[in-house]
């Protein structure tokens, strides 16, 4: 009765998808998460942790190699680096946070106006922002800071917000021209739907996903700059502290073989660049399995 | 004649580069009446979609005018004049349900979209009992209210499709091939909902197809079109019973006779595919608009 009829030829495709599932919940980057939430949380409740006050300078213990008051030793100007670092990280994290916000704000908007444009203005921004991804970044920085005066935490990140928004913009360019014919988009058209609405509701959602690696490189590359700046004396200067503003005590502090100086904050840094690096690329890596999924 | 819209030697281009140039639409002019169901139909490429197009205003037509409820929406100024109300009381279903509902948002955002851009008030309570109520009209359980399109199936997406048409309460309802893409039992039940739709609502409606079996079933009145030029107009009862133009006899022979003896020894008609020319629409019977060549008298 039951062998009467069998059915040759059908192969049952290996199933996969239990394992596929559970390498990919081994890969996501758990320690990178703890270790980048424990820094932004405690930078955030610096009041809480810190030993001394970060700003000020006991002339008395300058250079200090760490030790039970001064658990990662005092700069040359006798500040507390372990309370410098939580105090500083604070500043160096806004800058990633806050100049992110702006070029990416830049990014969608130019982007999406880029994409919905007419072809001809298309082109015309394209053309603008070819010829502004030309002029080296550093330049326009040098210039702006120069229009703003003295540096400070808000205008470090409006400078390096929008000398970094090009490459965002263009991927959200590309989506868009994808996006815009689908008609979905052409049904809110129908319906009588504004600009406003029609980025909000159906392009961001939509392309979100393909930015989000983007946009988290740029926290990155934000503090990488602030710190870049910093440390050759164009960015914050000494009195506002940073992981970046720290570093810049770096050539003097060789002087003195004060390592802990720069090899400290410079250990801060490396380890959140690491992490954020580390979520940036689980992000990408799901964003590519949701597309081939489709 | 109570027309809804009237279309007047409509022509329509696409430049694919500077010097090719397709002739989507050539010379057509007809009109629909007030709470009918007009059938378009004709091969792939015929320009069915191009014409529903410019009457949602989506393309703007190379010449020829559109006349909607008197209002001529092929002129800029007119449209923006009567914008609100034109945008409002047209509304297109597509063919591809996958892609005219946004991935990212659920049903009912999707189906309250056209009432929360036009910021009309839901007759029924909340954008949400509105929704609900508009899923069972339709035959859809309101559980799927926050559910993501993906997450449907094809029949299921498509009612979806017709809610969001349906939110704003409609005069006209263009649905663009609504059945081409389901498998054949959702594509009768699809069909019997319009039908059941149309009778409350008392909406017009444009129904693109190329099953030529359910316009009989549904439309009162069939458009055939072939390579962009309208070839004949007539009750759906008479196009299907004596066909006048060659084109059309030929489409029509494709429908299978559900009969094996005579489907095996009929003759199709073969239409030679003839390049058509300047031509003008007749009333050869009331009712009847058949295509004929200039300076041609015969049929
Ligand atoms: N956006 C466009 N750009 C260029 N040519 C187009 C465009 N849309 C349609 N066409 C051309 O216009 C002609 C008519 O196309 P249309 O989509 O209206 O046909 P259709 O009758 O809807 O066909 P189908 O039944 O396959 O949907 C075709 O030759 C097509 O190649
Ligand atoms: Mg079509």
């Amino acid at each position: 009765m039951d062998k009467q009829f069998e059915l040759v030829g059908i192969v049952n495709a290996p199933d996969d998808g239990e394992k596929g599932r559970k390498t990919a919940v081994k890969k996501r980057p758990v320690v990178s998460a703890v270790i980048l939430a424990l820094i932004v949380l405690i930078c955030l409740f610096c009041n809480l942790v810190m030993t001394k006050d970060p700003t000020y300078m006991d002339l008395y213990n300058c250079n200090v190699f760490p030790n039970g008051e001064f658990l990662f030793g005092t700069d040359m100007l006798g500040r507390d680096i372990f309370s410098m670092i939580w105090y500083g990280g604070r500043i160096s994290l806004f800058i990633g946070f806050f100049s992110t916000l702006i070029s990416t704000f830049l990014a969608i908007v130019i982007g999406s106006v880029s994409g919905l444009a007419s072809p001809a203005v298309d082109t015309v921004i394209m053309r603008a922002t070819d010829i502004f991804l030309s002029i080296p970044s550093l330049l326009i920085i040098i210039l702006i800071q120069a229009i703003l005066g003295t540096a400070n935490a808000l205008s470090i990140s409006f400078v390096i917000g929008i000398t970094s928004w090009t490459s965002i913009a263009k991927v959200v360019r590309t989506e868009v021209l994808r996006i815009r014919n689908s008609e979905y988009v052409i049904a809110a058209r129908c319906m009588g739907s504004g600009l406003f609405h029609i980025i909000l509701k159906h392009l961001i959602p939509n392309f979100i996903s393909s930015i989000m690696f983007m946009v988290i490189m740029n926290i990155r590359s934000a503090i990488v700059t602030e710190s870049t700046l910093s440390f050759m004396g164009m960015g914050l200067p000494v009195e506002i502290i940073s992981w970046g503003s720290m570093l810049s005590l770096a050539e003097r502090a060789l002087m003195t073989s004060s390592w802990w100086m720069i090899v400290i904050p410079g250990l801060f840094l490396v380890a959140t660049l690491l992490c954020i690096t580390n979520i940036g690329n689980y992000i990408r890596k799901e964003n590519n399995k949701s597309h081939s999924n489709l | 004649m109570n027309s809804l819209i009237e279309i007047k030697n409509l022509n329509h281009k696409f430049s694919l580069t500077k010097k090719i140039k397709i002739n989507a639409l050539e010379d057509v002019s007809m009109s629909i009446n007030k709470g009918e169901i007009f059938g378009l139909v004709g091969e792939s490429g015929a320009g069915k979609s191009t014409l529903a197009r410019c009457l949602m205003n989506i393309y703007t037509p190379s010449s020829g005018e559109i006349f909607y409820s008197g209002i001529n929406t092929c002129d800029k100024n007119e449209f923006r004049k009567n914008r609100k109300f034109l945008q409002t009381s047209r509304q297109i279903v597509f063919q591809d349900s996958a892609s005219s509902l946004n991935p990212r948002m659920s049903v009912s955002d999707i189906i309250t979209e056209p009432l929360v851009i036009n910021k009309a008030k839901p007759t029924h309570g909340s954008y949400r009992d509105e929704a609900a109520y508009l899923m069972e009209l339709t035959g859809l359980s309101p559980a799927l209210l926050e559910s993501f399109p993906n997450e449907l199936s094809g029949g299921q997406r498509q009612r979806v499709a017709i809610c969001r048409a349906l939110a704003l309460d409609p005069t006209l309802l263009l649905a663009d091939e609504p059945i081409a893409s389901l498998d054949v039992s959702i594509q009768a039940q699809i069909v019997n909902l319009f039908l059941k739709l149309q009778r409350e609502r008392g909406f017009t409606l444009v129904f693109i197809a190329h099953d030529l079996a359910m316009v009989e079933f549904l439309c009162d009145r069939v458009g055939v079109m072939y390579q962009g030029h309208l070839v004949e107009v007539a009750p759906s009862k008479e196009l299907f019973s004596s066909p006048m133009h060659e084109y059309t006899k030929a489409l029509l022979s494709a429908i299978p006779i559900p009969d094996p003896v005579a489907e095996r020894n009929r003759i199709i008609p073969v239409f030679d595919g003839i390049q058509l020319g300047k031509g003008e629409m007749r009333e050869v019977l009331p009712g009847h608009f058949v295509r004929c060549e200039r300076g041609d008298n015969a049929i």
